[in-house]
């Protein structure tokens, strides 16, 4: 019979799906603002706080907060250690769809 | 949100946002006409000449003048960059967010590729012009078709992981068409020149049809 749990080693800060859209989001790019998050990601502005908040204190991506002109503008980037995470979750996810007959 | 997140597609679509506009595509048509012409002028015989002349005039002031000219290169190539960023920024990615592409776009296992293939031929290039030194035309001619392959194939790798189809086809187009220089019968510096026109025209050609498509959706659908 096929099991369709999912796997364990699953990382878990990456797996909740607000936070697997911002993570699919920065690996495309260095850096991108919280404007153009909230747009591609179609979180809202609570949401999507509450995830990058988490993803940086698990060392996952680094937020930089400064002026552009008189507005503050907040702007994240993966960090080594989460570009690594997320690849390994994609390989991890790849597979498990694979396995359960997914594309 | 939806629960289901389309991982490959988010990263995708963020990743291509830098070759929506078609401004890459027309920044890197430059830089092949650039590059051509300075290869080109230094392969001719009128530049060889130039070249050996202000030599024997003035060692120091050549050498000067040359490294002028590749600094000009580097100027104008950065300059231009700076200034799509600008462009960008200030008004085609106002309303959507601001990002900082990635600094390479292209994967690393397709890199490695490109530069085997071109080293390949570059390596069967020397073979050949060992065996029959007097023919160096035709030994710097595979140089610069396997340099154009390469780029092919790096354009056409590039449309693959984006789904840009305007890249898929300028890769086989402008990757064939710059592998036919090959067995055209034409000097090194002509190659040089027919290379950068083929790719600078099919990168134009590129940037134009994208910027002519974003015109008509209006840039606030640029997405």
């Amino acid at each position: 019979m096929t099991d369709y749990s999912l796997p364990t080693k699953f990382d878990r800060m990456i797996h909740n799906p607000s936070r697997l859209a911002i993570m699919a989001v920065l690996a495309g790019c260095e850096s991108a603002d919280f404007t153009f998050l909230e747009q591609e990601t179609e979180l809202n502005k609570g949401t999507l706080s509450k995830g990058l908040t988490a993803l940086e204190e698990a060392g996952y991506i680094e937020i930089k907060k400064r002026f552009k002109g008189k507005f503050p503008n907040t702007s994240a980037s993966l960090t080594a250690a989460g570009r690594k995470a997320f690849k390994s979750y994609r390989r991890q996810y790849q597979a498990f769809l694979k396995s359960v007959g997914g594309s | 949100m939806q629960e289901y997140v389309d991982l490959d597609g988010l990263t995708r679509r963020t990743r291509r946002l830098e070759f929506e506009d078609g401004l890459n595509d027309l920044q890197n048509a430059l830089v092949f006409l650039l590059a051509g012409l300075m290869a080109a002028l230094f392969m001719s015989p009128f530049g060889i000449r130039l070249y050996v002349r202000a030599l024997q005039e003035n060692k120091e002031l050549t050498v000067i003048g040359l490294v002028g000219l590749f600094a000009l290169f580097v100027v104008i190539t950065f300059g231009v960059r700076r200034l799509i960023m600008r462009y960008r920024r200030e008004a085609l990615w106002k309303d959507l967010g601001q990002i900082e592409p990635l600094r390479w776009q292209v994967d690393r296992r397709i890199s490695v590729l490109a530069v085997a293939v071109w080293l390949i031929m570059f390596i069967a290039g020397m073979f050949f012009l060992s065996r029959d030194p007097m023919d160096l035309d035709a030994g710097m001619r595979l140089v610069i078709a396997s340099a154009g392959v390469a780029t092919g194939l790096i354009y056409f790798m590039l449309g693959q992981a984006l789904e840009l189809n305007r890249y898929r086809w300028l890769g086989l187009a402008a990757g064939l068409a710059s592998g036919l220089i090959v067995i055209a019968p034409v000097s090194a510096a002509a190659g040089w020149m027919g290379f950068s026109v083929i790719w600078a025209l099919g990168l134009t050609i590129s940037g134009i049809s994208a910027l002519r498509k974003i015109q008509s959706k209006g840039k606030q659908n640029l997405r």
